[in-house]
């Protein structure tokens, strides 16, 4: 197993990469929403989403591989659904609009979103987690839950080489073996783990600390102009669909 | 039970998350897909471990987060909104019926919330294929029938984990091994926030050669029945089982049950009896014991006159008790000093103290000491007496 999504993180060399982590991620969902948001199947809506995802692919410049790796993804994902888009529909072009919504929705989302993860590390991430106006609980808990997935899948990593070296991850056998494992070592490792961190994060008073020097943070004149465009971006999106 | 310290409580949303985004990685290496429902098995399992409102969050956020990071489930058509939506509301519920019903059994709350979420799922899928002119009788059926090995698999699985959790939290003993200690001693907290850390702040090989010269040179033998009072997490158990012998018996007690939970962890064995009590209500019939210890122990006493008439009754005659300290006084004071608030004025008293009050209850002294290596006070209960 490769468990390389959390690789993915900051492997990107495009422009985005100059901005601060709160405006990249408040721009990844603005892009993100004008891609669901047009009208695929019309020309300009097409338009509108191609182009944003485009230029959004251009801006963040991820790794070859996350794109060919994300083209591939959407593949798998989305080409099942195209059989099922033929049912119930009576005229062949009703179907074939939903599919291709389906397939261009689906796709310049995944392109969007892996793109975007790519422009942000983990301290990023966290960075512009904390800096946005979203209550503490949600905040903590997305900032532990990427802090610890780190941990978590590096150890994963190192139980499927285990696995993979013994020839194990081939055989059937090892499913029922991992099912088996799971409640006996992985998840009490997963409890107890947890109780260490909660016994260190009360020991330094974790919970107490308040972090609003990153909310209070000023943008630049750059950071204002790419919400600017993002903020564009989903407005044309929001006329394209409804201002037909 | 659900748990009640938010550092705790963030500790665990943290990594129950995370094993929510990593194990479907895992169930895909083995080829058991998505059969399994494998983001639902931590996140279920969390629901039963803390408040509904983190509860819920972490079951909405983490399958948004996976989409975010992984692209799977994908944004469009909405899998991850629909899982979303459905997780937080399992979660949530669970949440508050495990916390209206602490003592219950997991399988009662787990069962119909379980159900109810493959409802819910249905139902999701099948308003989401409606809107999105998809063959929504088909899909929804797809999505019911898809996700009962997980719910066999999430059944068969978190009721362990949680009493996992449990004991780790709460660490009930059992009413046989409960003792009488006094309910406002502020020291059992500390040593229970402490318990985990406790060895990792001892070199523990040097300290098991000390207790085990020590125990040699005070002449504890085969077949006795020694008393650890304050045992903490169970070092000078562990060295007494290696002396006492298979007919030996050792009698632990401590006021942490955090302590108690580290010393039996370390300890599995028959010949010791744990016991959450106090120096002073010792869980044992009179003169009963060989030998009472207090390593570590003397100047958290809230009642030193009360402990050594207690000694006294516990002991037979012609056992002993040793008052023992691997420093000396003023290092310990010193340790003290600096320590938390609820053992700050904690002191050790001169050892000709502590030697006065035992001659004062009757014991014959045999050995007062206090120099740079340890504090040492043992004394016999006379047979004459």
């Amino acid at each position: 197993m490769t468990p390389s999504w959390h690789a993915v993180w900051g492997g990107a060399r495009g422009v985005v990469v100059l901005l601060s982590p709160r405006t990249r991620l408040l721009t990844a969902f603005a892009a993100l929403l004008a891609c669901l948001l047009a009208p695929v199947t019309t020309a300009r809506g097409a338009g509108v989403a191609g182009a944003t995802c485009g230029a959004w692919l251009l801006c963040c410049w991820p790794p070859a591989r996350i794109v060919r790796g994300a083209i591939l993804l959407s593949l798998i994902l989305f080409l099942p659904y195209l059989p099922l888009a033929f049912l119930g529909h009576d005229t062949s072009r009703e179907s074939l609009d939903l599919a291709w919504s389906l397939l261009a929705r689906g796709s310049s989302a995944l392109l969007v979103s892996l793109s975007s993860a790519s422009t942000l590390s983990a301290s990023d991430f966290r960075e512009a987690v904390l800096g946005l106006p979203i209550p503490k609980l949600v905040r903590d808990i997305v900032v532990q839950v990427l802090h610890q997935a780190a941990g978590l899948a590096g150890e994963t990593r190192r139980i499927a080489q285990a696995m993979a070296v013994r020839g194990a991850s081939e055989r059937r056998s090892s499913s029922w073996k991992v099912l088996r494992a799971l409640p006996q070592s992985w998840l009490p490792r997963v409890v107890e783990r947890a109780e260490r961190v909660g016994l260190a994060m009360e020991l330094r008073g974790y919970c107490e600390a308040n972090i609003t020097f990153l909310a209070e943070r000023r943008g630049s004149f750059r950071d204002f102009l790419a919400l600017g465009l993002a903020a564009t971006a989903v407005a044309v999106a929001v006329v394209t669909r409804w201002a037909r | 039970m659900v748990s009640d310290r938010p550092s705790r409580e963030l500790a665990l949303c943290g990594l129950f998350g995370a094993a929510a985004l990593v194990l479907p990685f895992l169930f895909h290496l083995v080829h058991l897909g998505s059969l399994f429902l494998p983001m639902y098995l931590p996140l279920v399992t969390l629901a039963l471990l803390v408040r509904p409102a983190p509860a819920a969050v972490t079951a909405v956020v983490t399958p948004l987060l996976s989409t975010a990071l992984t692209g799977m489930p994908p944004f469009w058509p909405p899998i991850s909104v629909l899982m979303a939506i459905e997780l937080g509301v399992m979660a949530a519920l669970l949440s508050a019926l495990r916390q209206r019903w602490p003592r219950g059994n997991v399988l009662l709350v787990l069962v119909p919330v379980l159900v109810l979420g493959r409802l819910l799922s249905v139902g999701l899928v099948y308003a989401a294929a409606r809107a999105m002119t998809l063959p929504a009788p088909f899909l929804a059926s797809v999505s019911f029938l898809s996700g009962w090995p997980g719910v066999v698999l999430m059944l068969v699985a978190v009721p362990g984990i949680v009493r996992l959790a449990d004991g780790h939290h709460a660490a009930p003993l059992p009413s046989r091994e409960r003792g009488h200690m006094s309910p406002s001693n502020p020291r059992s907290a500390f040593f229970d926030e402490v318990a985990l850390q406790w060895d990792g702040w001892h070199d523990l090989p040097a300290l098991e050669a000390e207790l085990a010269a020590g125990l040699a040179e005070l002449g504890v033998s085969s077949g006795e029945t020694v008393v650890d009072v304050g045992c903490g997490t169970g070092n000078l158990v562990k060295a007494l089982l290696r002396v006492v012998g298979e007919k030996g018996h050792v009698v632990a007690l401590d006021i942490s049950p955090g302590m108690l939970r580290a010393a039996r962890g370390k300890n599995p064995d028959e010949r010791v009896s744990w016991h959450l009590a106090d120096a002073v209500a010792l869980p044992l019939e009179d003169g009963g014991a060989d030998r009472l210890f207090y390593l570590c122990v003397w100047p958290h006493l809230e009642a030193p006159r009360e402990a050594i008439d207690a000694a006294w009754r516990a002991l037979r005659a012609g056992g002993h008790l040793h008052v023992w300290h691997l420093m000396n006084r003023e290092r310990v004071n010193e340790v003290h000093a600096s320590g938390g608030e609820a053992i700050r004025r904690d002191r050790l008293p001169p050892a000709i103290e502590t030697a006065q009050r035992l001659k004062e209850r009757g014991f014959e002294l045999t050995q007062v000491v206090d120099d740079e290596r340890r504090y040492l006070v043992s004394a016999m209960k006379r047979l004459d007496r």
